[in-house]
């Protein structure tokens, strides 16, 4: 089989990235959910009054601590989003891969999230919400929040034309 | 102007509202009375829900509205006051619908959908036709965008004839297709369940024995006894009579849903009548129509009929929330097929229709995974029959071959510069069209195995698409071709604005 270019390898020049430091904010929500995760295993294992378990659960759970920490960086990795005079392109996933489209004069309105977590790193969640169904709303999450802002200035400024 | 009156209620209003908070609680209380245990405290919550309904007959009073010039402002609620403004232009669907006493009292229920999903906008319940008349009007009548079109398709003629109207003998065959008696015998059998072991149960269950032995005795003494035979005869005669219940009960649903089937076309809005006891009214503007979905199973084409469904921005999706129409068209010839698309969305080439099929090179991953999913059960039944394990699985893969070349050749999708259609299904073939003006947002995906081989998905999604319901989602293409499909869509729908 001759090996074409995959989806996610087509990507126009000015294509802009997430920031770096969504990568931490995400091992530092994995890592949390991890310990939760080990507290309610070491829980359950105590009243067992299991060693056994507990060490099968904390290997368990190291194991996908690793996994995500991995993914973490592959996710980043394989994350990209630009715009265009037509809309925006948002290209994400790492085994099963996509590449969404909202074309600009389809943008309902948009919405800029952030959690705690988020918050010490500055970054910030887009969420550009179409009349849709199963896009009903299209997020970008571990943008700056600056480039958040900005984003949805640009996309609001030209849609304003073309309100529905 | 009329504008700024104040309008009410009908006064047989409570009679109906009461009717509605019943039919709520009817379920409740009927298992809470027939099944077993009902504590203490149910019968408690249930005097609440009486009197609770029965109180809400006063929300009758304080229900107002206003049809002002581009606008309907209604105003609800008892102690928490809401007052709603829908402007004309906004609303989606108008729906219609009388029971036996509503037509008794020569009122109606009329539900107003606009395109904000889940429960209708406003249910007014219940007015006069007079009133229904005047808020047609002011709806449909005077917007500025369909003036233009009324005047040139009211000069062309007066009174339209029907689009599609539907024979008895239609109305059975659409029963015997769509095969709702599932659904009802579903129902029942829920209801039953519930009946623990309340003596409602036993009765049934003694009943049910006594049929068999009546059936099982009358079947002896007409043919005698069969030997070993007898089982296989049961069980054909079972099957045939359980066809004909379900059928039987398919065409009543079918009747009391049908019953004088009305499709009629007016000033771009297509209107639908229907019903036998509870007749409903609903009203669709054709441009507001989001996809349309031609069904043709295999039942379908033995009777030579189509099914055209179409999905509208108002977010009433099921029966439960309220009155739907779906099915514009539930059942006519295969060969009007070209006349009635074209009356429903005459802006689309219907004629000029290029089908491009799927990737061939899909046959082959088909069959490949067909064949893994067979080995599962296959190889289990390996170490204890190996000989039954190795015809099954030859068997199952003849199967998932035939399949695979049926799939790929029934796949296929079509753009031009209006639309994009879809079309899959074997047994059940499905084709659905979205006019390009409606489409929201358009993504390619890449599976894990679409990689391997260079392939892709698209998928196109549009305002108040059903979930599980057949969409335009083209497997197995080229990804170079899909992404060129993207780019194509994007440019026609960013040239053209979305109107509801």
């Amino acid at each position: 089989m001759s090996q074409q270019p995959s989806l996610i390898e087509q990507r126009p020049e000015n294509v802009k990235r997430l920031h770096p430091d969504a990568i931490k904010a995400s091992r530092i929500a994995h890592l949390i959910f991890c310990i939760i995760l080990l507290a309610a295993a070491s829980v359950v294992s105590f009243i067992a009054g299991s060693w056994l378990l507990w060490g099968i659960a904390l290997a368990a759970i190291l194991l996908l601590f690793s996994l995500l920490f991995f993914w973490a960086k592959k996710s980043y990795d394989y994350t990209w989003y630009w715009l265009t005079d037509e809309g925006l392109y948002i290209q994400r996933g790492v085994l099963w891969r996509r590449k969404a489209l909202v074309p600009r004069n389809r943008i309902q309105h948009t919405d800029v999230a952030q959690g705690p977590l988020q918050r010490r790193f500055e970054l910030a969640k887009l969420i550009v919400y179409t009349a849709g169904t199963r896009d009903a709303s299209v997020p970008i999450d571990g943008l700056l929040m600056e480039t958040a802002n900005s984003l949805r200035q640009e996309l609001r400024q030209e849609g304003d034309s073309d309100a529905v | 102007m009329q504008s700024s009156e104040e309008r009410k209620l009908h006064k047989s209003s409570p009679i109906f509202i009461l009717l509605d908070n019943i039919k709520k609680i009817i379920f409740p209380i009927l298992i809470a009375l027939l099944g077993s245990g009902g504590s203490y405290w149910e019968y408690i919550a249930l005097a609440i829900a009486l009197i609770v309904s029965l109180l809400s007959i006063v929300q009758y009073r304080f229900y107002r509205y206003w049809l002002e010039p581009n606008q309907i402002r209604v105003k609800e609620g008892v102690i928490f006051r809401n007052e709603r403004q829908v402007p004309y232009k906004r609303i989606q669907n108008l729906n219609l619908s009388q029971n036996p006493l509503h037509r008794i009292l020569g009122v109606v229920t009329v539900q107003l959908e606009s395109a904000s999903g889940g429960k209708p906008e406003a249910v007014i319940n219940v007015v006069d036709m007079a009133a229904v008349k005047e808020l047609k009007q002011m709806i449909h009548g005077d917007t500025p965008v369909d003036e233009n079109t009324e005047a040139s398709s009211d000069e062309a003629s007066g009174k339209k004839p029907a689009l599609l109207t539907l024979s008895f003998a239609e109305i059975v065959r659409y029963g015997v297709i769509t095969n709702k008696g599932l659904v009802i015998l579903a129902v029942v059998f829920g209801f039953l369940s519930q009946l623990s072991d309340g003596y409602i149960k036993n009765y049934v269950e003694s009943r049910m024995v006594a049929f068999a032995d009546w059936f099982s005795n009358g079947f002896d003494s007409f043919v005698g006894d069969l030997g070993a035979l007898t089982i296989v005869v049961y069980v054909l005669l079972l099957t045939i009579l359980g066809l004909l219940g379900l059928w039987l009960l398919s065409v009543s649903f079918a009747l009391f849903k049908l019953h004088e089937f009305e499709l009629l076309k007016s000033h771009g809005k297509l209107q639908a009548t229907m019903g036998l006891l509870t007749r409903m009214q609903a009203t669709i503007p054709m441009s507001r129509i989001q996809t349309l979905t031609v069904r043709n199973s295999m039942l379908h084409r033995w009777f030579k009929r189509l099914t055209v469904s179409v999905e509208t921005a108002g977010g009433v999706n099921n029966e439960k929330q309220g009155l739907t129409l779906k099915e514009i068209a539930p059942l006519f010839p295969a060969a009007e097929r070209a006349r009635l698309l074209y009356q429903i969305q005459p802006d689309i080439s219907w004629q000029g229709i290029q089908w491009k099929p799927i990737e061939r090179k899909a046959l082959r991953r088909i069959i490949k995974r067909l064949t893994l999913m067979s080995l599962l059960p296959v190889i289990p039944l390996y170490f204890s029959h190996w000989f039954y394990a190795a015809a099954s699985f030859v068997v199952l893969v003849l199967l998932s071959f035939l399949y695979a070349r049926a799939y790929v050749k029934h796949t296929a999708y079509c753009l031009d510069n209006d639309m994009i259609g879809f079309k899959s299904g074997v047994i059940f073939k499905k084709e659905t069209y979205v006019r390009l003006s409606k489409i929201q947002t358009v993504q390619v995906k890449e599976s894990l195995f679409d990689r391997r081989y260079g392939m892709a998905k698209l998928e196109v999604d549009t305002a108040g698409a059903m979930v599980g319901a057949h969409h335009v989602e083209i497997p197995y293409i080229m990804l170079q071709d899909a992404l060129r499909i993207q780019s194509k869509l994007v440019e026609r729908v960013s040239s053209k604005q979305f109107v509801w």
